[in-house]
């Protein structure tokens, strides 16, 4: 998949811009504050619906404007497609997919493999667990959807029990009435760990032979994932065995909500022990593992979007990024400088003040 | 900003499932409006069903009388019981004529998020039942949300080696594309397919 043109008004620092995308590796160029990032953002947003970057939307929106608009015509496998963002914030999104209307914002991120690297998701590798499951049941949703819904499911249902736990806990419900629900928990929580023990299998191999390829040494294992419940053990035995502690806590203790996945360079857990560059290193050969995953799984080689990936990165490493990344349909890479694109054939997009120029 | 018999009006039709405040207020106006016998015949009809209509005391569907038409017939079969949330669903399973048995209206599903707690719901009064009817089949209806499914559960516990369990299949809609249904539902219809 590549982009092919994007248009945009109010959005971030664009009062309005047209830009043409060239295929292969774009370098986006400027000085800092000039609005590469917005670029991608823009980018992300006209093809998936939502910016990458922040939790509070509105902010997308240009200051002093009240909505904005994004068209974006991508060129996938099946042909070309265009995409008709308009977003006021406060109200839900108006999408569109060649001219029809589409309510899901979920939707896009199924057809569109468009995969982004920004500086903020280094928490993904330096945060809490928390971050590394959405991180990874994302990457479930956009695979595998019938299994991917277990998770949407499985926190419903926690809900549930964790209201009764508290119920219980206060003498105002049996403790018989958790049955049930330890069931449904464990039902929906074992197609999850299922799912998520798949998903890492099958990226374990693309990520050793990433970070190896990014100047890494991923020695053995360099992706664990850690189940708070073995797959193939039961969820429901753990919970019954559970249920007294549980009740006096009043929060489930066991099932996939306590799942992590770690990060490994030759046996150093990268979230405890990784440098800054490592843990750069790592987010990249995720995110094009990932790309890997979706390119075998979909037949569609991923969009991918990289900003101020070349920062911190010395020449050497640089380079093999850049020829991990030749490879796609489209990388779309902003720095402030353009020898950092060093040799590689890249076309360049210049952007100062608000405005792109080819 | 009304007269209090206006502002009255608004205020219990505005607690009416579905009906927001403006809507509220614009059935109102067309109350005022309409002819008195008009508004009148709605306000008796209110009233006659809350005098008439209670409910069944075997199954607890809605009924005109002590029991409720299904249970008042002789020729329903009284050892196959269907489990429903509410009397809606009776309606709902009676226009398959497909059924011949009994039913019992739980009045809800389990859900702790909103207080309902298995003792809210009319369990132990259909565990007498079965003893009572010598029950050889009960079906468990309840809708295929989680709610359902928990009490489809908790009640099959219940009744385990007491009787047949049953719970209806769920999958694809007759009639409908196989393009068009979600994951979900498409999952289950494929885990429970059927040799032919």
């Amino acid at each position: 998949m590549r982009a092919v043109t994007v248009r945009g008004s109010d959005f971030r620092c664009y009062e309005r811009v047209a830009v043409e995308l060239p295929p292969g590796l774009v370098g986006v160029v400027g000085p800092n504050g000039a609005g590469k990032t917005a670029l991608i953002e823009m980018i992300h947003f006209g093809c998936l619906g939502y910016s990458p970057r922040t939790t509070s939307e509105a902010q997308v929106v240009r200051f002093g404007a009240e909505l904005l608009r994004v068209e974006t015509d991508v060129a996938v496998s099946g042909g070309p497609v265009s995409v008709e963002i308009g977003y006021r914030p406060g109200e839900p999104k108006r999408i569109t997919v060649n001219g029809a209307a589409e309510r899901s914002v979920e939707r896009l991120l199924g057809r569109f493999p468009v995969l982004v690297f920004t500086p903020d998701r280094l928490r993904l590798v330096q945060g809490a667990p928390a971050l590394r499951r959405a991180y990874f049941d994302r990457v479930l949703a956009r695979l595998w959807p019938a299994p991917a819904a277990a998770s949407a499911e499985y926190a419903r249902r926690l809900s549930q029990r964790n209201h009764l736990l508290r119920r219980v806990r206060a003498g105002r419900a049996e403790p018989g009435a958790l049955d049930p629900w330890d069931r449904l928990l464990a039902e929906a929580g074992e197609q999850l760990i299922a799912a998520r023990a798949r998903l890492c299998t099958r990226l374990a191999g693309p990520f050793a032979g990433r970070l190896g390829a990014l100047g890494g040494d991923p020695g053995e294992d360099p992706l664990r994932y850690r189940p708070n419940v073995e797959p193939g053990r039961s969820l429901e035995a753990a919970l019954i065995e559970r249920r007294g502690r549980d009740i006096e806590r009043a929060v489930t203790g066991a099932g996939p909500h306590l799942d992590d996945v770690l990060l490994f360079e030759h046996d150093r857990d990268l979230r405890l022990y990784g440098s800054q560059g490592e843990q750069r290193r790592a987010l990249l050969g995720l995110i094009l593992a990932e790309a890997d995953l979706l390119s075998e799984e979909r037949d569609e080689p991923p969009l991918l979007l990289l900003d101020d990936v070349t920062g911190e990165l010395d020449g050497e490493r640089r380079r093999l990024l850049l020829e991990a990344v030749a490879g796609f349909d489209q990388a779309i890479v902003t720095t402030t400088d353009q020898a950092d694109l060093g040799g590689a054939h890249a076309s360049v997009l210049t952007v100062s003040g608000g405005r792109v120029a080819a | 900003m009304y007269s209090p018999a206006v502002e009255n009006l608004i205020t219990q039709l505005a607690r009416l499932p579905g009906i927001g405040r403006r809507t509220a207020q614009r059935l109102a106006f067309y109350i005022l409006r309409s002819p008195p016998d008009q508004a009148l015949a709605l306000a008796d009809a209110i009233r006659e069903v809350k005098e008439k209509i209670g409910v069944c005391e075997e199954c607890f569907n809605l009924a005109e009388g002590p029991l409720c038409s299904i249970c008042a017939d002789a020729r329903r079969d009284r050892t196959v019981i269907c489990v429903v949330e509410d009397p809606s669903d009776v309606v709902a399973v009676e226009r398959t004529h497909e059924y011949h048995g009994v039913y019992h209206v739980l009045g809800g599903a389990l859900s702790p998020i909103d207080g309902v707690d298995p003792e809210h719901l009319r369990i132990a009064e259909l565990l007498r039942r079965v003893e009572a009817n010598a029950a050889v089949e009960v079906v468990l209806a309840t809708n295929p949300t989680m709610t359902g499914e928990a009490t489809a559960v908790y009640i099959a516990d219940r009744l385990r080696g007491r009787c047949r369990v049953t719970r209806l299949a769920s999958g694809l809609p007759v009639g409908g594309d196989l393009e068009y249904a979600d994951e979900v539902t498409l999952g289950r219809a494929f885990s429970g397919r059927r040799e032919m």
